[in-house]
């Protein structure tokens, strides 16, 4: 994702990392995710449209389309038909004593680690695997504490 | 509607069969990948869909309900043969007249505008533009006509990177402007998760593995275990199986998504071109039976 | 949404490819093919035209001096026009051998070049379908092939003219009669619907090429040993009219047909011999040889007969020409078309 210049249009442009493993609809909705969290996107701006992405990625749309779809099913954005589709929600941005409790947990965490065993390399494919699985185990909680109705800024 | 829908379609050269007991349903909107080794059937396909052959044994039917071959159909439909035929001698001019002059809708504007953005001289003779706009002009006059479908037979092959994802970007472009379907045939495996959300897999002149994309990612797994490889279980079929030192690796086929896999099993999703590889390599050892379409 | 919006499929009718486009492709198809024909053609014509001119002017010279020569001045100039304009060289075969080299080289790319090159899977995958294609890339191209070589033909019969007048050319004869009038219309059709098939069905243009010309050479051969049999010929006693193309002959004596070593005895008898291409004069034995032999022969009762056809009968020969050579072409033109219709890869 880059930052667009442009008055009209989208703030942000997409990037495809075809390397990465990363399924491609996955990609986009990372990104999206991503501006929002650094707060490059905010409520009532204009996703790319789907031509756009499509002409300068060589992607498929529908693969845009189901990005969008994704978005839309977590409340953070909606299409809006012959328009485009536009930006709804924020997600706050972790806030810095968050930040700092969730660093002394890691540490503790990592103690635990170590103590079993378990080497850098088997610290990132335990972290890896377990992120995997975690969407579906608590997808409900999360989406319940992103959802923000409009106004609530980036810090 | 579907762009394709073939019945036991076969296609015999002498007594050898190129394309056997092929039963397809390609449904608009998509862009499927055609997937195969050399010599797997994929331009004998190709040829009956675009009525440049007839077939031996089965139905076939393009656009809906129309005779492949039929003046509808080659309305509807437009293509980009493999080594890009055109006529060498002919200007590029010469040849959006000529295309212009041999269908009964064109656009006109739509193929200048897209010839001076890639920069492509309207004088220039087609036999002397370099291999990447060759193929781009005659992508432009293919879609110039604004076809309901759009099949191409390996044409980014001679193509290098950058000329491909030109090519690649202005099929996208068209599909999402027009909503035109694609079928292509490719060998570029690492292609596929980016462009295709319909595969089409054949080998030896049959399907392999036929669906839409993201329904056989949700069925397909690969599983780890450490017992020996399980030919037969309850919960999948095995399409391919490899040892590993103490651990077996499988690719399997869910028998049925919503069936909770067994504990202790770790089972991992699989990307399109780690599953097409797997099929074809099954397919040539003569492992894997014929495989019918996703759960529908 | 769930895919991207299609535009419904319609099999209503659709109106088909305008006459106008297809004109064009048909020109634009054949234009390097109408332009090195234009430049063959006019090149020959020229050449015709100025040895045609230079033929009248020297036959208008010759005043009175045709045939039947009178003065041995008069033979004397009669001879030289001949030498000067009675012998046609090359060109001659050449005009016969045109339109069977005109008609394949033309013909077997039409279909041929399309197959070879691979470029078919560009235009028999187009909206007008490949039928109508084929119809607008054969069929004018033939016309014009066929209309540029007859009027070429009249060019040719005009420079024959003089020649003709003086009886010492014949329009029935076989190196003349299928290079003018309406039957070399005829012979071009031939090898131009022999090319197209042939391009067709070797898929390459230069086997096809080479055995169209082989075919039509050959037959071209059979018809002109056939065509002096196409009706019954006349018989004559002796001479037949100027301008005829003879057929056969023999001699009879009161009525009844007598064999060549009879006359040829009979001939040496008296010092001639008779050889195929004439009579010479055998010096020495008895009396005097005579100076006419045909005279001493018809004087002793020899009569010989001429079956011949008339110049009278050149329009119904050109006409039934024309006929079955029309007629095959159409045949070998439908079978093509049938064969593109029927065509599978």
């Amino acid at each position: 994702m880059t930052l667009d210049k442009q008055v009209n249009g989208s703030p942000i442009r997409l990037r495809l990392d075809p390397s990465s493993g990363v399924p491609t609809y996955l990609q986009l909705v990372q990104q999206v995710e991503g501006a929002l969290r650094l707060g490059f996107l905010q409520p009532g701006d204009q996703l790319p449209k789907v031509r756009e992405v499509v002409a300068e990625l060589a992607i498929n749309p529908n693969t845009v389309l189901k990005a969008y779809r994704e978005l839309e099913h977590k409340g953070l954005a909606s299409g809006r038909p012959g328009t485009g589709t536009f930006i709804e929600a924020s997600l706050t941005p972790v806030s810095l004593p968050e930040l700092a409790n969730l660093r002394s947990s890691l540490y503790r965490w990592l103690d635990d680690a170590a103590a079993a065993g378990l080497d850098d390399d088997g610290v990132m494919a335990l972290v890896d695997s377990a992120l995997r699985d975690f969407p579906d185990r608590s997808s409900a909680t999360r989406g319940a504490r992103q959802r923000r109705t409009s106004g609530g800024g980036a810090a | 509607m579907n762009v394709i829908e073939t019945h036991d379609l076969g296609r015999r050269y002498g007594a050898t069969w190129a394309l056997q007991e092929c039963s397809l349903t390609i449904p608009a909107g998509h862009l499927t990948a055609l997937v195969g080794p050399n010599g797997a059937g994929k331009t004998t396909l190709i040829n009956l869909v675009i009525g440049l052959s007839t077939p031996s044994a089965g139905e076939l039917t393009v656009l809906g309900d129309l005779r492949p071959g039929s003046l509808p159909a080659l309305d509807g439909i437009g293509f980009v043969a493999q080594d890009v035929p055109l006529y060498r001698g002919f200007s590029v001019a010469d040849m959006v007249s000529l295309t212009r002059n041999l269908n009964r809708t064109f656009d006109v504007d739509y193929a200048h505008e897209r010839l001076a953005d890639l920069n492509i001289d309207l004088r220039k003779r087609a036999g002397q533009l370099s291999g990447g706009q060759r193929a781009q002009l005659a992508l432009t006059l293919a879609l110039a006509r604004h076809p309901r479908l759009l099949v191409l037979d390996e044409p980014t092959a001679s193509l290098d990177p950058l000329a491909r994802h030109d090519f690649m970007a202005t099929v996208m472009a068209a599909m999402a402007d027009d909503g035109v379907s694609v079928v292509l045939s490719s060998h570029l495996l690492s292609e596929l998760e980016r462009v295709a959300d319909h595969l089409v897999l054949l080998s030896d002149g049959r399907i392999r593995l036929d669906g839409p994309v993201d329904d056989l990612l949700a069925e397909h797994r690969l599983v780890t275990t450490r017992s020996g490889p399980v030919s037969t279980h309850p919960a999948w079929d095995v399409v391919e199986s490899i040892a590993a030192g103490a651990q077996t690796q499988q690719l399997v086929r869910l028998r049925s998504p919503e069936l909770a896999l067994p504990a202790g099993c770790d089972a991992r999703p699989v990307g399109i071109e780690e599953l097409a590889m797997a099929y074809l390599r099954s397919s040539t050892r003569g492992v894997s039976p014929v495989l019918e379409g996703a759960h529908r | 949404m769930t895919t991207l919006a299609s535009v419904p499929a319609s099999a209503a009718a659709i109106r088909p490819v305008p006459r106008r486009q297809l004109a064009w492709v048909a020109w634009r198809r054949n234009r390097a093919t109408v332009y090195g024909l234009g430049a063959l053609l006019a090149t020959l014509a020229t050449y015709l035209l100025v040895t045609g001119l230079q033929a009248h002017a020297a036959y208008d010279d010759l005043g009175s001096c045709v045939p039947p020569i009178t003065t041995d001045a008069c033979r004397v100039r009669w001879d030289a026009f001949i030498n000067g304009y009675g012998q046609r060289g090359l060109t001659g075969p050449l005009l016969v051998l045109l339109p069977g080299i005109v008609g394949a080289v033309v013909g077997a790319p039409l279909v041929g070049r399309e197959l070879e090159s691979g470029v078919f899977r560009y235009s028999w995958t187009q909206g007008v379908g490949r039928m109508r294609w084929a119809v607008a890339v054969i069929l004018p191209i033939a016309v014009l092939t066929a209309a540029l070589m007859g009027a070429l033909g009249l060019l040719v019969a005009w420079r024959n003219g003089p020649l003709l007048e003086a009886g010492a050319a014949q329009r029935l004869d076989g190196s003349t009669f299928p290079t003018t009038g309406v039957a070399v219309i005829g012979w071009t059709l031939l090898a131009l619907s022999a090319g197209v098939l042939a391009g067709l069905l070797w898929r390459r243009v230069v086997p096809a090429v080479a055995s169209t010309f082989a075919a039509w050479f050959g037959l071209a051969l059979l018809a002109s040993v056939r065509r002096p049999h196409l009706m019954t010929p006349l018989t004559s006693m002796g001479e037949p009219p100027t301008g005829s193309l003879d057929v056969a002959n023999y001699w009879t004596k009161n009525g009844a047909p007598v064999s060549a070593s009879e006359v040829s005895s009979v001939l040496e008898s008296v010092g001639v011999q008779m050889r195929d291409d004439g009579f010479s004069a055998h010096v020495g034995g008895g009396s005097p040889a005579p100076t006419d032999p045909i005279i001493y022969l018809s004087e002793h009762g020899y009569i010989q007969v001429h079956s011949y056809q008339p110049d009278s009968r050149y329009w119904t020969f050109q006409w039934i020409e024309l006929s079955w050579l029309v007629l095959a072409s159409v045949v070998l033109l439908g079978l093509t078309f049938w064969l593109i219709r029927r065509r599978s890869i």
